[in-house]
């Protein structure tokens, strides 16, 4: 029997786990400017620790805590050599990061069953005699709670001292430094933080899949991530759950449209055509995204004292 | 195990000669216009699959569909530039910006040209007879591919060198400021490196396509050894990515033989590219020749 | 001024009387030319009613719990790793389709099948069975291609209760991740060809042996199965990564052990570039054993692929047996529908979807328990294109016979032709 609420409730799901995967790329780039090409890489890590450990029957909050934890040191590690330098070259190393992580897991089976993938992991919440759909409602319900959890980390992070030196460093590096932030440090954390973020999206994703195999962590992924933040705001978190749920809707209602209208493409070209047409449309008209960064009072007051401040240290600098 | 080193060393001519060809396009145009084009990879397609178009769906004469090629290839780059990048410069978007804009771009392109030819692996039909000199087997192929590099460095060498337009293309790239203080007209520079640039990609592109089979991710394969000879041989540097196509190369070679030696997959060789990448970056991040002033 | 007016008084009296005749003449018309076209009208739109109602009725009569388009679901890799191999399998599916179609579907019921592209991707391919089931309410669906996207649904698929049947997927693992439930393959499991490459290398004496095969499941299922047979035989085992464009360095390994043969697995796109390399670097005076990844004409596209097949190569491939006629009937049937001879798979796609469609038909209903059961059913007397398609109780193949192909040169043409059958 049709049943389209169970298809569109797996479309939610789906937005669920990619909104974290956003809000972790938007604390890396929205609010500290760190260009993280490589998001699929955690979120790869995270979802393998989770299915190997998953499968040893440990527990939810075991496994997710271990997947979190397992990315985000990975996270901190490959970030170290490109740090210190241009968001370029963080890109490029995050890149080729990704393709060799898969590389990784494909030819050691031992590790992580290859090229075959591990299947067989159970759901986190396992409650006897539910319909299929109060399952994946349960499912829902803590895709849910740890978006929200991470939600709020991520608004606190955001509103917080911390994050007012994330910004700063995001605008001007030298400032920051001139003020006495140890600007590797805080970069080097955002980027652990943001990848044990993605970690734990991986691990969720382990566990509602059932299966994880090395081809389903392509780079179109990341690209879809990045979309995801750009659309929906950077700097901004509702912003970054916005877009997740658009660019999910967008990919799942062009595979619903084809059935309607006769498209000339193939979906999947023209799904991936008119996403990066799109993405490229935002950036030039509308840096921005949808919802704009938030500036709390705060910050403003924050501002007019700096910029004097700045003014004065610039020459200085330059001189 | 019997190692044919001079094979070896014969693979690695012939690959570093490719990756040159690959990799002096992205160097110059990263350097000048100061961010990584990664829709690169993607001019490198575009290149080989409008020689397939031209030889073996139009049925024109091979070398006339090669520098149709070259030139589609050149005109796609300068247009992705003028309409994309020079623009978005203006409006002062950011290095990510510009980075995610070309990713973008890259992902047009490829599935425009999947959605064209088919995502199928096409071939261009040729058939290279085997010639052995010595203990090394090589193709006519291969050998074009070497001396096409070879011309195409010294000609670069000569334009860089003594032409004032190479010699506006290397001021440019070391102080813009100062380039264009001096009256140097940079928007022409800059679009004369991008048509270049592209041009040399595409023409990497009918190489790599008719050694091996042309598919949509052709470009892309070589993308993370474009870089990493790009960061090793220095941002804008000519002669440094000359130098650093043929280490890279030499030491993916070499590396393979290592691995199938130690028994592991061959298929870790792209690892290679990326420690090369990673060590550059901890070792000495400007490259070998460092033509541009690090910003910090 | 008066001439005006009086036209004018004039009009106003004969215009008004004229406009009135004419309105009752028109009216009058109008409602006798409305009357017998609103007349025809509902007698043809009753005629219709009872046409189509009747028809309905009878359908229902017939088959009461048969929806009045039955929906076939089809999963396919149209796009990714093995896009060019589904845009050929698909085709397959649709010949099914259309023939029992232009006969008039499943008892008098249309047949619609719906297409979604996996993209060789798993996670796309969960999701396009959740659309196919949840949104269009499928029932059956055929495929999907990759072994891989395959045990991404399989639990989806045996909880649903839909019965998924795929034409391609070779994998040993599904057997034993699936056992007796809604996952049907109709190409026999890797398990048989790994063995049978072996066995064919031990009968022509190899001794050294050198396993060259892609790094996915396919290569190295067989791979794992063959090593069982060759034993010690076997000198070295190189996995190489398939979307790479150069392989001389895996071939110059091969050419400096100097073995007796090569047990190769690969694809058209890689078999092309190996098959291409390996002439070039002389690696065609040893015996090359082949699985059916490179079976087909597009290997031929790539002359010098062709030249060392031609030299090197025999290989096996999932086969009917000798002379099959059912075969013979399908490639007429394919080569008229598309003009070309019919490609890898499609015959056990045609022959999925055929079994899929009477599966329906015996079951009466369109549900995926009681369709289950009636493929069972079906599966103990159907002979399709390429042989009886007999399920044990996993769902396999019970027979795989496998041909062993050899590849001419006939007037400057290459062609694949059998010289044996195994077992």
């Amino acid at each position: 029997m049709p049943d389209p609420l169970m298809y569109a409730l797996d479309a939610v799901a789906y937005a669920g786990i990619f909104g974290m995967l956003s809000l972790s790329l938007n604390l890396e780039y929205g609010y500290t400017n760190l260009a993280n090409f490589g998001k699929v890489a955690f979120f790869m890590v995270g979802a393998y620790v989770a299915a190997v450990m998953a499968r040893m029957k440990y527990p939810f909050a075991v496994y997710a805590l271990v997947a979190a934890l397992v990315a985000g040191f990975i996270g901190l590690l490959t970030s170290l050599p490109a740090l210190r330098l241009r968001e370029d070259f963080l890109a490029i190393t995050m890149i080729a990061l990704g393709e060799v992580m898969k590389l990784i897991v494909k030819n050691e089976e031992w590790l992580a069953g290859g090229v075959w993938g591990l299947s067989g992991i159970p759901p986190a919440v396992v409650v006897q005699g539910l319909s299929f759909r109060e399952r994946l409602l349960v499912q829902i319900a803590l895709i849910y709670g740890c978006l929200v959890a991470c939600y709020v980390v991520c608004e606190l992070i955001a509103k917080s001292p911390y994050g007012r030196v994330l910004k700063t460093i995001r605008e001007d590096e030298l400032l920051a430094a001139a003020y006495g932030k140890n600007v590797f440090r805080y970069k080097a954390c955002t980027f652990a933080l943001g990848s044990a973020v993605s970690g734990l999206a991986g691990a969720l994703f382990a566990q509602y899949m059932g299966t994880v195999s090395p081809y389903m962590f392509e780079p179109t992924v990341t690209f879809s991530v990045w979309m995801m933040v750009i659309l929906g705001g950077p700097a901004n978190n509702t912003g970054a759950v916005l877009g997740a749920f658009l660019v999910e809707g967008f990919h799942r209602s062009s595979r619903l449209l084809k059935d309607y209208i006769g498209l000339p493409l193939d979906p999947i070209n023209l799904q991936v055509m008119l996403t990066a047409l799109l993405v490229i449309t935002v950036v030039f008209y509308r840096p921005q995204g949808l919802l704009k960064e938030r500036i709390t009072p705060l910050d403003r007051g924050l501002l007019k004292k700096l910029k004097p401040m700045y003014r004065r240290v610039k020459t200085w600098v330059r001189s | 195990m019997v190692i044919n080193w001079l094979q070896v060393l014969m693979n690695s001519l012939v690959w570093g000669c490719m990756y040159l060809l690959v990799a002096v396009g992205l160097s110059l145009t990263y350097g000048l216009s100061r961010f990584p084009n990664f829709a690169h990879a993607e001019y490198v397609t575009f290149g080989a699959y409008m020689a397939y178009m031209f030889f073996s769906i139009l049925g024109l004469d091979l070398y006339l569909s090669v520098g149709l090629a070259v030139l589609s290839s050149a005109l796609l780059g300068g247009l992705s530039y003028v309409l994309l990048f020079k623009p978005l410069k203006s409006r002062g978007a950011s290095l990510i910006h510009l980075m995610v804009a070309s990713i973008g771009l890259g992902l047009l392109i490829r599935h425009t040209l999947m959605q064209v030819f088919g995502g199928g692996i096409l071939s261009f039909k040729m058939i290279w007879p085997c010639i052995s000199i010595g203990p090394v087997v090589t193709t006519p192929l291969l050998l074009t591919a070497i001396a096409t590099a070879l011309i195409v460095a010294t000609l670069l060498h000569i334009l860089l060198m003594k032409t004032k337009l190479g010699k506006a293309i290397r001021a440019t790239a070391d102080n813009p400021e100062l380039a264009a203080a001096s009256g140097i007209d940079m928007d022409r520079v800059s679009l004369f490196t991008w048509l270049l640039g592209a041009a040399l990609a595409g023409f990497s592109g009918v190489f790599l396509a008719m050694r091996s089979s042309l598919v949509p991710l052709l470009g892309w394969k070589v993308l993370l050894q474009a870089f990493a000879i790009t960061l090793l041989g220095g941002i804008g540097s000519f002669y440094g990515t000359l130098a650093a196509s043929f280490i890279l190369s030499l030491s993916e070679n070499l590396g393979v033989v290592a691995l199938t030696w130690l028994g592991l997959s061959a298929d870790y060789r792209s690892a290679v590219a990326f420690i090369v990448l990673v060590s550059t970056l901890i070792i000495k991040p400007e490259g070998l020749i460092s033509t541009v002033k690090r910003r910090a | 001024m008066r001439a005006s007016r009086s036209l004018k008084a004039i009009s106003t009296g004969l215009a008004l009387i004229a406009i009135v005749v004419v309105a009752i003449i028109a009216g009058v018309a109008g409602y006798y030319a409305g009357q017998s076209a609103a007349a025809e009208a509902a007698y043809d739109a009753g005629y219709q009613a009872g046409l189509t109602d009747g028809r309905e009725q009878a359908l229902q009569e017939v088959s009461p719990v048969l929806p009045s388009e039955i929906k076939i679901g089809c999963i396919m890799s149209l796009t990714g790793f093995l896009g060019p191999m589904g845009e050929n399998i698909v085709k397959g599916v649709e010949l099914a389709v259309n023939e029992v179609n232009a006969r008039g579907g499943i008892a008098g019921r249309n047949i619609k099948l719906i297409v979604e592209d996996d993209g060789t991707d798993p996670t796309k391919g969960l999701e396009a069975l959740k659309k196919l089931v949840e949104v269009d309410g499928c029932q059956v669906v055929i495929g999907p291609m990759a072994s891989g996207v395959l045990r991404a649904l399989g639990n989806y698929t045996n909880e649903h209760k839909v019965v998924l049947i795929s034409p391609t997927a070779t994998a040993p693992y599904i057997t034993t991740e699936f056992p007796d439930d809604y996952v049907f393959r109709t190409v026999g499991s890797d398990t048989l060809q790994g063995k049978a490459l072996g066995e064919i290398l031990v009968d022509r004496g190899a001794s050294k042996v050198v396993i060259l095969v892609m790094d996915n499941a396919y290569g190295v299922g067989i791979m794992e199965e063959a090593m069982k047979v060759l034993d010690d035989r076997v000198v070295k085992t190189i996995r190489y990564d398939p979307s790479k464009l150069d392989f001389t360095t895996e071939l110059q390994t091969i050419k400096d052990l100097n073995p007796d043969a090569v047990l190769y697995v690969g694809y058209y796109e890689d078999g092309k570039i190996m098959f291409k390399q390996a002439l070039e670097m002389g690696l065609d005076n040893i015996l090359w054993v082949c699985a059916e990844g490179v079976y087909g004409d597009p290997m031929f596209e790539e002359p010098a692929a062709a030249k060392f097949m031609e030299k090197a190569c025999i290989g096996t491939r999932p086969s009917a047996p000798v002379g099959l006629t059912s075969y013979e009937l399908f490639r007429k049937k394919f080569k008229e529908a598309y003009g070309e001879e019919p490609p890898m798979y499609s015959d056990t796609a045609y022959d999925a979807t055929m079994m899929a469609i009477l599966a329906i038909a015996k079951a009466g209903e369109y549900d995926g328990p009681k369709i289950r059961e009636a493929l069972i059913d079906i599966s103990q007397t159907f002979m399709g294109a390429t042989g009886y398609k007999l399920f044990d109780e996993n769902g396999d193949q019970l027979y795989q016979v496998y041909e062993i192909w050899d590849v001419v040169e006939e007037d400057g043409k290459y062609k694949f032709v059998g010289t044996g059958y195994w077992p």
